[in-house]
């Protein structure tokens, strides 16, 4: 019987990367398992796959072979259009270099996967602000991501990301660009929405002691998981760990 | 085609090569010294196969023009040649009758006596370059087969000697060979091919001609070929028979005269050409010395042959055939020019397209190019690979351009080839390598400069904003005005002139390593070679330049009345302001907008604005101007408000709530990158401003000119010249047999038409006049309400010391005339006609009142007329009147209501009788029934009674006639064709059909203008490739957080096909804006009040069209973008 606990399972996943007759291994039969409202970061050295593996998850990029379960579905039997529409609704984005879209103002970029998930423009408009409130930058809104700071792009980049009360928010290096005092203000804000939504969090980073901020760590080596360090228990049974709106696929009419 | 704009073919063709192997050299040189930023440059020349497409594709457009136009006028040139060489034959000058004004008289009078020709042969029996001379003696006549019973209205016919034809070498036949005229014996004929396909004829049929209103019957004996010597004497009707000499004298009443002598020298084709001007020479001499002599002899009047009453030559000499292939020539420069001309808005967009192109080559290699200056590569050295890279596509599309442009011309060719009988010969492909080297080598050079101006301004960048692909913009800010600048700007522009020249000389000097090496280290080239330039570079203030210039400009065009630099200079002040707003503020919306609406003011203000502050005049020129100028303007403000623009776009989103997301980014693109939107846009909207413009104008035309006002309220025209049968037409259908025709005529008119030739006519007095306000001037006590125009004398009016013979200025005889159609209305036509005026006198309440006074004397015995408004002096554009023909004062124009009357002489020279006209009205210029059809000569309208004061025998008397209510006028005129031998058409009709021809034309230009949106539509493609690679990461970005690939593909093709939509949208409202404008104000001439008409069906059309090649040629980049691998776009950085 399937742990209802469990958000993502992957079961020896293998990635190959093939360009000009040359073959790299990027996934060498990945096996990964994470909870519910959890907060996991993948560590590991340049080239290890720590980004592929977190694309494959995310359903943004194609697997070999293997499984990958996400909330119980299987990604890679999806259509793309299924895959676009799961993303739009369940899922949330964080990337290292922002990829804010430069010609949308804050408040649009937020709204941008509410419009995306049919939500009515004034509704949107109204839900986008909030999520920027949520991350302190409502006083930002009619601004372009240019004339933003590096710290407070990415704190839209969140905003985005959590505009849609998504299940599960993927980071590829969401401090990777920033000063220490940003990337910690960065995590300060993970860690309390992870804490506030019960949202899970799966974080792709080189920088340890953004790793250690999580429940665990997954260390990875030439397309392999090596090993994995806890750094504080992830109780899914505990009543703070439990998602304050119900999560599944229903979870956006709920939320309404 | 021998010349363009005037200049000779092998001069542009040599100036071309010599630009081009000074191009070839500074090429080498860069190569040789700089090998490596040469290979740099090349290097990217495989890079990216579609871009490198898309370059070549916009390089090649402006040859591609060129070239077209270029072979449309060789074909057309080389086709018209052939078909004049055809038609001459043998005879290679015609001596005639000189009908020059102060001697026009009637087709009937202008002939040759016999005892001329008898002269010429004896005098030039030995002349070595003379074969032979052949009288011809003709006329138009109607030609019935009564076998077939098929009818020729109009037909020449064809009187010749069968002895002098024989000298000559016969008539061609269409089986090949020649035809003697021996087998035409008495009462035969020879038939051209033409007429015998009309007449539907055959050897031993009977024709019956019609001649001095009698009929008679001749056999057909032999079927000819098309040319001068069958009948041939005009190309569009060439139907035409040959009769012997004597016949032909006899049958018009005409012996011991002919119409005119043929000469036929030796050398066929070239060799008579070359030789043309020697034989002409020497015929005129012999006329003129002949008539010298009777001069000289103090031969009586009466007596004279050669001679006239005031001792001018009577008869001259033409070298007919060289004239012909000249025309020939000059129609082929012409249609190239006017090719050329229209397509200069195709060429602007296509070198705005070039500088689009390099524009994003340097964005996409910013940082490459960052890193470049940043190691130390001077600013030189980055315009010298991208002049590398550019003279790889250049050439290469230089080359297929021309040879596009030659297919493009043939399929034009075959279009014209459609209006066949139109044009009365067919035009066959004709290609001279001199114009493919000039076109391709003007599309070099065109785009070799293009290329070095875009390269400079991109290679201008800040290394660090390069580095961090930063907006440049924020690096650069406003700074205060140099003071000094200001003074070295207005130095350099005063010595602008001296850099065009010095800048070429310092340039081969720079690159020419011995001297470049020697001039550098001493440092003086640039201050020294290069003076002008420097100061123009030293703290250059632009906005003083634009502003400095625009007020000499404007000046200049206040002071020359010159529309051209007066709206030029004007438009360029709004750009110095906003340039200098610029410098001393970060200048934002409202400053840009501003500027775009003073341009847009400007050039939509109404006429009389600028009018008030000069006598403006202006060409064709203007038109590109006003739509250069027009859509800067529209362009730089649509850009700066793009946000509300947008909002039509948005509605989308509303409407289909699915697609809000995908609207929301593909209104916001736009208006983040100015530059290329504004690229873009601008080069759609210009070629739309023409093609818009262009069918608007001639649309109102074509309408007016088919509408029941251009045919005077009548239906039927029927021509009768001497030889028709009858002096009245509805007597003459009933006494033919056909009352049932009569029955159906309504106020039946006639004009009678004095000389084909023309009749003499001089201007002698005006009223005092206010042209501004259109009112007489009061008179001053004592002065005269009219003031005398000065006449000039004829040259015979002057002694060998070139003063005025006592007297001669008081004698009519002496006076300069120009040439008018004079023409007599009937009392029907004077009640019935619905003939428009343009402009009326003083006094005149109404068109019916300026008609009805035609038939009151006036108690000095003068009579009032009215003129046709071929006779004001701006009319006709480019075929304007010659000064030959007569024009009213020029303080009448086109749009002038009111008119002070004018008061002319009108003479006979034949009779010598005179009559005093007072010019009251002039004629709409959408009547085309006064006179013959494109006549430039004005048609002067008087009674019926004045009339007959000078002439009693018109050549040509035109019928009108209104029909009864359901009357079929292309029945009745095929009735009455038929019954009368006349050629009569339902005039509707007959202008519907002139202006289909003109609409085939109209289509062919449109296709040629439209050839430019290719550059416009090429742009959006250059664009969307470009947006692809410069945004792959935000499309994975976008295709992560949940945008579908339908929706990438939708959200592409919607923004381009935004920006296609707000070009072709400016385009076609300021077009039609400026018609409009144009056509109230009667800029186009008078336009009876009648409404003007937008032609939304083909604009529709047009926008169509551009719309749908939009989301074509955006879709495959869109595909593209929508493929784009989510996990690689977004490790993009």
């Amino acid at each position: 019987m399937r742990d209802v606990n469990l958000i993502i399972e992957a079961l020896g996943v293998h990635k190959t990367y093939r360009a000009d007759g040359n073959e790299v291994h990027a996934l060498r039969g990945v096996d990964l398992r994470v909870d519910r409202g959890e907060m996991v970061s993948i560590m590991g050295p340049s080239g290890c796959g720590k980004t592929t593996l977190l694309n494959c998850l995310s359903g943004l990029d194609e697997v070999d072979a293997g499984t990958i379960l996400i909330e119980g579905q299987e990604i890679q039997t999806m259509s793309d259009n299924a895959k676009t529409d799961y993303r739009a609704k369940r899922v949330g984005f964080v990337f290292q270099f922002y990829n804010l879209l430069p010609v949308l103002s804050a408040v649009e970029n937020v709204e941008l996967p509410l419009l995306l998930a049919g939500i009515p423009s004034g509704e949107a408009r109204t839900r986008a602000e909030a999520v920027l409130d949520l991350v302190q930058l409502k006083g930002w809104a009619g601004h372009r991501p240019a004339q933003l700071s590096g710290g407070q792009r990415q704190r839209i980049t969140i905003a985005r990301a959590l505009a849609n009360d998504p299940a599960i928010v993927w980071a590829d290096e969401p401090t990777g660009d920033l000063d220490s005092t940003n990337a910690n203000e960065i995590m300060e804000l993970v860690e309390r929405l992870n804490l506030e939504n019960q949202q899970t969090f799966v974080i792709v980073t080189h920088d340890q002691a953004i790793g250690e901020r999580c429940h665990r760590t997954v260390l990875m080596r030439d397309g392999t998981i090596e090993g994995e360090v806890v750094h504080r228990p992830f109780d899914p049974t505990d009543p703070r760990a439990r998602p304050a709106t119900p999560v599944g696929p229903d979870a956006t009419a709920a939320g309404n | 085609m021998d010349e363009l704009f005037g200049l000779s073919m092998d001069s542009l063709m040599l100036g071309v090569i010599v630009a081009l192997g000074i191009v070839a050299i500074v090429m080498a040189v860069l190569a040789w010294r700089s090998p490596l930023l040469f290979r740099l440059g090349l290097r990217n020349v495989p890079r990216r196969k579609a871009q490198t497409s898309l370059i070549v594709f916009g390089l090649m457009l402006s040859t591609l023009i060129i070239s077209s136009a270029f072979t449309t006028g060789d074909t057309l040139a080389s086709s018209l040649r052939n078909s004049a060489l055809r038609v001459a034959g043998p005879i290679d000058h015609l001596i005639e009758y000189d009908t020059n004004p102060g001697r026009s008289v009637s087709q009937r009078e202008s002939v040759v006596p016999e005892s001329v020709v008898i002269d010429l042969q004896a005098a030039f029996a030995d002349d070595p370059q003379i074969v032979g001379f052949t009288r011809a003696l003709f006329d138009n006549v109607s030609m019935f087969n009564r076998d077939t019973q098929q009818l020729l209205p109009l037909s020449f016919l064809l009187g010749l000697d069968p002895n002098e034809v024989d000298t000559i070498g016969g008539i061609p036949i269409p089986e090949g060979g020649h035809l003697n005229l021996d087998v035409l014996g008495e009462r035969g004929l020879i038939l051209n091919q033409t007429a015998t396909r009309e007449l539907a004829a055959e050897p031993g049929h009977i024709i019956e001609i019609t001649v001095r209103r009698a009929r008679q019957e001749f056999e057909v004996v032999a079927i000819a070929s098309d040319t001068l010597l069958s009948g041939e004497v005009n190309p569009i009707e060439p139907q035409g028979a040959v009769i012997r000499l004597d016949d032909a004298q006899a049958l018009f009443d005409q012996e011991g005269f002919v119409t005119g002598v043929g000469v036929t020298t030796i050398g066929s084709g070239g060799g008579a050409l070359k030789i043309a001007d020697a034989v002409d020479v020497k015929l005129n001499d012999f006329l003129q010395a002949r008539a010298a002599a009777e001069v000289h002899a103090a031969t009586p009047i009466d007596q004279r042959i050669y001679a006239d009453s005031q001792n001018r030559a009577i008869f001259d000499s033409d070298p007919f055939k060289a004239d012909a292939v000249d025309d020939a020539e000059t129609f082929g420069s012409i249609f190239a020019s006017v090719f050329l001309v229209m397509g200069l808005f195709s060429i602007g967009a296509g070198v705005l397209l070039i500088f689009l192109i390099f524009v994003l080559l340097a964005e996409e290699r910013k940082t490459e190019m960052g890193i470049a200056r940043a190691v130390g590569m001077r600013r030189w050295h980055l315009v010298e690979t991208y002049l590398a890279e550019g003279m790889a596509y250049n050439v290469g599309s230089a080359v297929i351009g021309a040879v596009i442009g030659i297919f493009f011309a043939f399929g034009m060719i075959a279009a014209l080839n459609t209006l066949g009988d139109d044009f009365g010969f067919s035009l066959q492909r004709h290609v001279e390598p001199r114009s493919v080297v000039v076109s391709a080598g003007f599309g070099i050079l065109l785009v070799f400069l293009t290329v070095i101006i875009s390269a400079y301004r991109v290679s201008a960048l800040n290394i660090v904003a390069a580095i961090r692909d930063i907006p440049e913009s924020r690096l650069v800010q406003p700074r205060r005005i140099s003071f000094a600048g200001v003074l070295a700007t207005s130095l350099g522009l005063l010595l602008l002139p001296s850099t065009l020249l010095s800048v070429p000389l310092g340039f081969a000097l720079l690159i020419t390593p011995a001297i470049g090496t020697a001039v550098r280290s001493r440092g003086w080239a640039e201050r020294v070679v290069l003076p002008a330039w420097s100061l123009m570079r030293w703290r250059p203030e632009w906005w003083f330049s634009f502003l400095g210039l625009g007020a000499v400009l404007t000046w200049n065009g206040i002071t020359d009345a010159s529309a051209f630099l007066y709206l030029l200079g004007l438009s360029l002040v709004p750009i110095g302001l906003l340039l200098l707003v610029r410098r001393v503020d970060k200048a934002g919306r409202s400053a840009h907008s501003l500027m775009g609406l003073a341009i847009l003011v400007i050039w939509l203000a109404p006429f009389e604005v600028h009018a008030s502050v000069s006598d403006f005049e202006g060409g064709p020129e203007l038109f590109f101007l006003s739509g250069a100028m027009m859509v800067t303007g529209g362009t730089v403000f649509f850009i700066f408000n793009l946000d509300s623009l947008a909002q039509p776009l948005r509605l989308i989103g509303t409407i289909f709530g699915k697609l809000r997301p995908v609207v929301l980014t593909a209104a916001a693109y736009p208006a983040t990158a100015r530059f290329r939107t504004g690229m873009t846009v601008a080069m759609i909207a210009i070629i739309m401003f023409a093609l818009v413009t262009f069918t608007t104008i001639n649309s109102n035309f074509s309408r007016l000119f088919t509408s029941e006002t251009a045919a005077g309220g009548y239906a039927i025209q029927a021509d009768a010249n001497r030889n028709a049968i009858f002096t009245d037409l509805s007597p003459a259908v009933i006494e033919e047999g056909r009352p049932d025709l009569a029955n159906q005529l309504v106020d039946v008119s006639a004009l009678r038409l004095a000389s084909f030739f023309g009749t003499d006519i001089v201007a002698t007095e005006t009223e005092r006049w206010d042209a501004r306000r259109e009112r007489r001037l009061p008179a001053a006590a004592g002065a005269p309400i009219a003031e005398a125009i000065e006449i000039e004398l004829a040259a015979t009016a002057f002694d060998e010391n070139g003063d005025p013979i006592p007297g001669a200025a008081d004698d009519p005889a002496n006076f300069a005339y120009t040439t008018v159609y004079f023409t007599g209305a009937n009392d029907a036509l004077i009640d019935t006609n619905h003939i428009l005026l343009q402009t009326r006198a003083t006094g005149f309440d109404d068109d019916e009142s300026v008609w009805q006074a035609l038939r009151t004397p006036l108690p000095d015995g003068s009579r009032y007329a009215i003129v046709s408004a071929q006779a004001v002096s701006e009319a006709g554009g480019p075929f304007a009147p010659d000064e030959d023909t007569f024009t009213l004062p020029d303080t009448i124009k086109e749009g002038t209501k009111r008119m002070p009357v004018v008061t002319a002489l009108v003479r006979n020279p034949s009779s010598d009788e005179v009559l005093t006209v007072r010019i009251i009205g002039v004629i709409d210029q959408v009547i085309g029934i006064t006179g013959p059809t494109f006549s430039i000569v004005p048609s002067l309208v008087v009674a019926d009674d004045a009339f007959a004061r000078l002439y009693d025998d018109p050549d040509l008397v035109r019928h009108f006639a209104k029909l009864t209510d359901g009357s079929d006028a292309f029945t009745v005129a095929q009735g009455l064709e038929a019954a009368l031998r006349v050629e009569t058409v339902s005039i509707l009709d007959e202008l519907a059909d002139l202006q289909d021809t003109q609409r085939t034309i109209l289509g062919l230009f449109q296709g040629f203008t439209g050839l430019g949106l290719l550059a416009g539509l090429a742009a959006l493609g250059v664009i969307a490739v470009r947006a692809v690679v410069e945004r792959r990461q935000q499309i994975g970005m976008l295709r992560a957080i949940g945008f579908s690939r339908g929706f990438i593909r939708i959200g592409m093709v919607l923004e381009m096909s935004f920006i296609a939509l707000l070009g072709v949208s400016m385009g076609s409202v300021l077009a039609v804006v400026l018609s409009w404008r144009l056509f109230r104000e009667g800029v186009f001439g008078s336009t009876s009040g009648a409404a003007f008409y937008v032609p939304i069906g083909q604009i529709a059309l047009f926008v169509a069209i551009a719309m749908a090649a939009s989301v074509l040629l955006t879709y495959l980049p869109a595909r593209q973008a929508s493929r784009i691998t989510i996990a690689e776009a977004l490790r993009y950085e």
